[in-house]
């Protein structure tokens, strides 16, 4: 193609914002500038989408109309930092293109020099090393290699060639990219963009791949954790309704209640799971899954009038034979829930623990442990699981060890909902497996709960703890070089103490570091990658260099970490 | 002085300037952001955009029960998307001040005094 009109100009915009929405979880994943809240990947996606949606319907024929349709969608749905440069990028490509029907390469490497001067011009301080630095390359690349008859196929070509370079040299500018090992995330969103809009060029247009992100979607919103509530995870009950809506809050005049969010929060997640709440002034978004949406728009309209509503049936969509099964199934768990309620009257103390791994599991049933939730640092319970779990119990005080701090949050939620019913549960916030061991130790049912919730809570300081696990990538922390499949021995409160090739270096690098003069007892469990008899040898090693230490190594079966340490 | 500190080994006093100077930093790297305005521009009618020694004039930071907040006055390009740029900048300068000083910002209070076209 010699030269593009605003028909083809539309096909390029659209195969880049669709490539991007393919890919925009892996652009996530790379975000740590200028705040690593792993959101880079969606809000380009959402801005990009924007623009979309502005040209989808437009039959115009001259590149001025799009472009500048185009660059409106984008300024008016630009979402975070990289979503508002990305804009005045298009905004500068938009205005190269004003007045003219048809545009050729020379044209379009033009506009988009004009794209990076807007682009520069809205900063006072450009930080280089970003989105910013790409667009200035690659454009002033292209501006120096096109020739008269250099077709737009080619101009795009030599044009994202340019950006990936400029991508690869992102970490040499900023140095906290090369600090985690990435590259920039809005320039390999740009770059991403780029590559949609050459293949579009080049005849292959990139359709939306609507299967491929909805996969990652656990990741998004993992990493944002200030989401409180139910995190969305491998979510083995991912039936039900997916409900979303838009809830603008009404006024006391109108006949709605005043809306208190942690209220409607706890509502929310005790009704379904997944739940993402979202509120700015007098807007409230709502992103959860439930078996019954219907009860959740009645009781949300109490507060205001919706403004969109999507509901989906995922059931359908994932799995259609097991629909009558999801039926069958809430029967029987309603069933066995009055079943369970009938039969006995409520015991004083129940305990709850989060473990992971066989060997856990039974250690904790040992120390009197009535309920297990499986879970740890890679997937989270729900405030619904612990609600379920303190049910089981069947007790009138429950005490729940989270072991881990990313789930105190949710297991602390799961009390405040309890609060005022029948159960009182409370969380004792062991931060670590050992921690939660040593503080089921203490348990004795004898004395008033305030008394026991003292003595396990008090537990927890008497324990040091630690752990072996492998790293997942090379990176530099608190000045510790991190080599990728290397084993990292950390100390649950002060980061990481080494990081060896060999397992049992790091293992012993560890307990070198936590045993204190006052230390007794030494407890260590074997992750499911330790075979039985590396424990006698473990045990012998450690003996013959602690002798004043009682030792007690298990094996405990859980996933991800190689040891657990704890010290007494 | 703001921000008072004890630790074990003595007392740690942050003043308002270096405060003001940080946030200044962190806000002016923030796409959209074209400057600092005084937060008294407005009233004298002084329109233009502050120098380094000057951020104090743009930046205020106060303490309510033991929380901080911080009140910025910012200069926003023309043409872009004001809510996100603010949206941003409250993220960078929160988190800019809090791995600078260790203690926790509860607001960053954003002013957009003026709007500039650069040519």
């Amino acid at each position: 193609m010699k030269s593009i009109n605003g028909q083809q100009l539309k096909q390029l915009f659209l195969s880049g914002a669709n490539n991007l929405y393919n890919h925009y979880p892996e652009i996530d994943q790379l975000n740590v500038f200028p705040v690593p809240d792993g959101d880079t990947g969606m809000n380009m996606n959402l801005t990009l989408t924007s623009g979309a949606k502005e040209i989808q319907n437009k039959n115009d024929e001259s590149c001025s109309s799009i472009a500048g349709a185009f660059s409106k969608g984008l300024l008016m749905g630009a979402r975070g930092n990289s979503g508002v440069i990305t804009s005045q990028i298009f905004r500068g490509i938009a205005e190269g293109m004003k007045d003219k029907d048809s545009v050729n390469a020379r044209e379009l490497s033009d506009a988009f020099v004009r794209g990076k001067e807007v682009a520069y011009k809205a900063v006072m301080r450009p930080v280089e090393g970003t989105i910013l630095t790409v667009i200035r390359e690659s454009s002033s690349a292209l501006a120096d290699q096109i020739k008269r008859d250099t077709s737009i196929e080619e101009a795009l070509a030599i044009l994202l060639k340019e950006a990936k370079i400029s991508l690869e040299h992102t970490p040499d500018l900023l140095p906290i990219l090369k600090q985690v090992g990435v590259v920039d995330s809005g320039g390999a969103g740009l770059c991403v963009v780029l590559e949609g809009m050459l293949k579009a060029a080049q005849g292959k247009f990139v359709e939306r791949n609507e299967n491929a992100p909805e996969e990652s979607v656990s990741s998004i919103f993992g990493n944002t954790g200030s989401y409180a509530g139910a995190k969305l995870s491998e979510d083995e009950e991912g039936y039900g309704y997916c409900t979303q809506f838009i809830l603008r809050l009404g006024k006391p005049e109108d006949g709605k209640k005043p809306f208190i969010e942690k209220k409607f929060q706890n509502f929310l997640a005790t009704h379904g799971k997944s739940l993402v709440l979202v509120r700015d002034e007098d807007i409230v978004k709502v992103h959860v899954h439930t078996l019954n949406p219907g009860s959740m728009l009645n009781y949300a309209q109490n507060y205001g009038e919706f403004l969109t509503i999507t509901i989906e049936n995922m059931s359908e969509e994932h799995n259609n034979i097991s629909h009558g099964d999801v039926a069958t199934d809430m029967v029987a768990n309603i069933n066995r829930g009055k079943e369970e309620e009938n039969q006995e009257p409520l015991k004083d103390f129940g305990l709850v623990a989060v473990s992971s791994g066989a060997g856990l599991d039974e250690m904790f049933k040992e120390l009197g442990v009535d309920v297990l939730i499986s879970g740890g640092q890679t997937m989270n319970p729900s405030t619904e699981d612990f609600l379920k779990a303190i049910k089981k119990c069947h007790a009138k005080n429950v005490f729940i060890l989270p072991n881990n701090s990313n789930i105190v949050m949710a297991a602390s939620q799961a009390c405040d909902v309890l609060e005022n019913s029948d159960t009182a549960a409370r969380v004792i916030p062991s931060k670590t497996i050992p921690q939660g061991l040593v503080s089921c130790m203490q348990f004795s049912p004898d004395g008033s709960s305030q008394d026991v919730y003292e003595a396990m809570k008090g537990a927890l300081k008497s324990v040091v703890s630690g752990s072996v696990t492998y790293a997942i990538k090379d990176t530099d922390i608190e000045g510790v070089h991190i080599t990728k499949d290397y084993y990292m021995a950390m100390k649950d409160d002060k980061g990481i103490v080494s990081c060896v090739k060999d397992k049992f270096q790091a293992l012993y690098d560890l307990v070198d570091d936590l045993v204190g003069d006052s230390s007794s007892l030494l407890t260590i469990i074997m992750g499911q990658d330790i075979a039985e008899k590396d424990g006698e040898k473990i045990t012998a090693d450690l003996q013959k260099k602690y002798p004043s230490l009682d030792l007690d190594v298990r094996s405990g079966g859980q996933p991800v970490y190689s040891f657990l340490v704890g010290l007494e | 002085m703001v921000i008072d500190k004890s630790t074990p080994y003595g007392a740690i006093n942050v003043s308002m300037e270096a405060i003001a100077s940080v946030a200044g930093e962190a806000a002016l790297e923030v796409y959209g952001v074209v400057g600092l305005a005084s937060k008294n521009s407005l009233a004298e009618n002084i329109n233009e955009l502050l120098k380094k020694d000057d951020y104090i004039k743009g930046v205020y930071c106060k303490k309510v029960k033991n929380a901080y907040e911080v009140d910025v006055y910012v200069v926003v390009a023309y043409g872009v998307k004001i809510t996100e740029v603010i949206s941003e900048l409250q993220k960078k300068v929160t988190y800019v001040l809090e791995k600078t000083f260790q203690i926790p910002f509860k607001k960053v209070n954003v002013f957009v005094q003026d709007i500039k076209e650069i040519a």
